[in-house]
């Protein structure tokens, strides 16, 4: 698309490209500051540092592994090839950033699911393989020639390819990890919560993380899905920030109406549950559709939490939630809208709506079972031979005293510890 | 002469400190403690779970006062501190055997 054309309207492409992709970055941090503001201090540096440590293993591993799995001639629609070949021209150098940031924000979920339990550098070696092979290749089916992208598959900003696949991961290495320590062992009504210690911190992570919502929904929509222009730069914003808004006024009455006060945690949760649904079509044209969108998303946010909850998978950031369910949620309504019929009629594709929701979830259980079953295997090769979680003896300490010695707020309370917080 | 400690609950420290002003009380020293009682903290609900708050925010405050003063300040306090819920707090009192001013070396109730 951008190869094909010149002068000022490819520079106006690249820049609206370039813009996109550095607006991205914003999430990584969003979620960085979300992630230290719904765990406790005891491991505010942890989570701080996996976030930095993680951008810098996305951009270093996908420059030298990931990014040529996805440019590379494929051998065929399921299996990408790998031919390395260093130097970037300046229309591939904006794909690669997009790209990597895409990379980074998968490996920033990741990081907040598996939040005050898991070792660094058991994380920087599942990210590196993760950049390296398991992600490229679920790009590739998608965004390139591959099998999915083929089949009529729809993932316009990454709904499947970034928020799904970063769920899938996050819930492989949640699985053997476990809970935190306590969590889940009081017996009864009542069970051991750990409160987001900084709720201003979550405050600025969810503005940062619309904000870069905005640049990775555009984005998306201008590189992975051809059919898009610079134009749409105004609908996908617009219906990034309909979705996330709806989606956090129904969740907040539905909270009121369910837990008969509010819960400013998951206000958070709803608004990003409703910009990762719209991110699988952002720039529908009729509001309406995004309306409901946001709608339905919104609904989901509170069964969703409880239920993981009740499962006892230990997500405090709640991302399980807001990517994995959201992504869902968002790839399947888009096959019965109106709009979509539109768009198979103009690609003369023999089409009928149940026929894309079984393309939809097809996409879905692939990427997701790709995504979850490699990570598996390559989280128990690290358990077994490095190990993933801190030693539970030690757990209590905190991350930051344990791998860093070094406290986020050193002058907050003198023994350290709260007394309410085990 | 006593030694007065009184557990209240944080917000009613402005109140409390009036009083104790107006009966001449010189100085009293605060500490933030945490705590329960009869009630066992409260609970509480983060993302749907329920949990128990086990120690409660309260404030602890401790003087020294005079024998014949010590009804009339047990009587602030109560009255100060007091709004009818649970957890308005308790006042305890103890034999007071010495008190030295540092700066002067004055003794017993001088010292206060």
């Amino acid at each position: 698309m951008i190869n094909a054309m010149t002068g000022p309207h490819q520079t106006i492409h690249l820049f609206a490209i370039l813009f996109a992709s550095e607006l991205s970055i914003l999430l990584v941090m969003g979620f960085a500051l979300i992630g230290a503001g719904l765990s406790r201090t005891k491991n505010t540096t942890d989570i701080l540092a996996k976030h930095l440590g993680l951008l810098a293993t996305a951009c270093f591993v996908f420059l030298i592994f990931g990014w040529h799995i996805l440019r590379s001639k494929p051998i065929n629609t399921y299996i990408p090839s790998f031919h390395l070949q260093l130097g970037l021209s300046s229309h591939e150098a904006v794909v690669f950033l997009m790209e990597f940031m895409a990379m980074a924000i998968i490996l920033s979920i990741v990081a907040c699911i598996t939040v005050e339990r898991m070792r660094i550098w058991g994380l920087m070696f599942f990210a590196f393989v993760l950049v390296a092979f398991i992600l490229p290749v679920e790009a590739f089916w998608v965004w390139k020639q591959g099998f999915l992208h083929a089949l009529g598959f729809v993932d316009v900003s990454g709904a499947a390819v970034i928020h799904l696949a970063g769920a899938a991961a996050g819930l492989a290495a949640l699985l053997l990890l476990g809970p935190r320590k306590h969590r889940y062992e009081k017996s009864g009504a009542t069970q051991a919560v750990f409160p987001g210690s900084n709720l201003s911190l979550a405050f600025i992570g969810i503005f940062l993380t619309w904000f870069g919502f905005l640049g990775l929904n555009f984005g998306g929509a201008m590189i992975w899905d051809n059919q898009y222009q610079i134009f749409t730069l105004a609908a996908v914003t617009v219906n990034t920030c309909i979705a996330a808004s709806v989606s956090v006024l129904v969740a907040m009455i539905l909270v009121r109406l369910v837990y008969g006060k509010l819960d400013f945690t998951i206000m958070i949760n709803a608004a990003m549950m409703g910009m990762v649904a719209i991110s699988a079509s952002p720039a529908l044209p009729h509001i309406h559709t995004v309306v409901f969108i946001g709608f339905v998303a919104g609904l989901l946010v509170v069964p969703s939490i409880t239920l993981f909850n009740r499962l006892r998978l230990d997500d405090p950031v709640g991302m399980l939630t807001t990517q994995g369910v959201g992504a869902i949620w968002g790839l399947l309504a888009l096959a019965c809208t109106r709009e979509f019929a539109l768009v198979a009629k103009a690609k003369d594709l023999d089409w009928s709506w149940y026929h894309q929701l079984g393309i939809q979830a097809l996409g879905i259980a692939v990427i997701f079972l790709w995504v979850f079953v490699t990570s598996f295997v390559v989280l128990y090769l690290i358990k077994v031979l490095l190990g993933l979680r801190v030693d539970p003896k030690f757990e209590n300490k905190g991350l930051d005293a344990i791998d860093y010695g070094m406290q986020a707020y050193p002058e907050f309370n003198i023994s350290g510890r709260n007394i309410n917080r085990p | 002469m006593k030694w007065v400690t009184a557990i209240i609950k944080p917000f009613k420290m402005d109140d409390v400190r009036e009083a104790l002003s107006e009966h001449g009380i010189q100085g009293i020293t605060v500490t933030e403690v945490k705590g329960f009682g009869r009630q066992k903290g409260h609970t509480e609900l983060y993302r749907g779970a329920e949990y128990v708050i086990d120690f409660l925010p309260k404030l602890r405050l401790e003087l020294a006062v005079p024998d014949e003063q010590v009804d009339e300040i047990i009587d602030a306090i109560s009255k100060s501190a007091h709004t009818g819920k649970i957890g308005d707090g308790k006042i305890f009192v103890f034999d007071l055997e010495q008190a030295v001013r540092i700066r002067t070396g004055e003794t017993g109730e001088d010292a206060f």
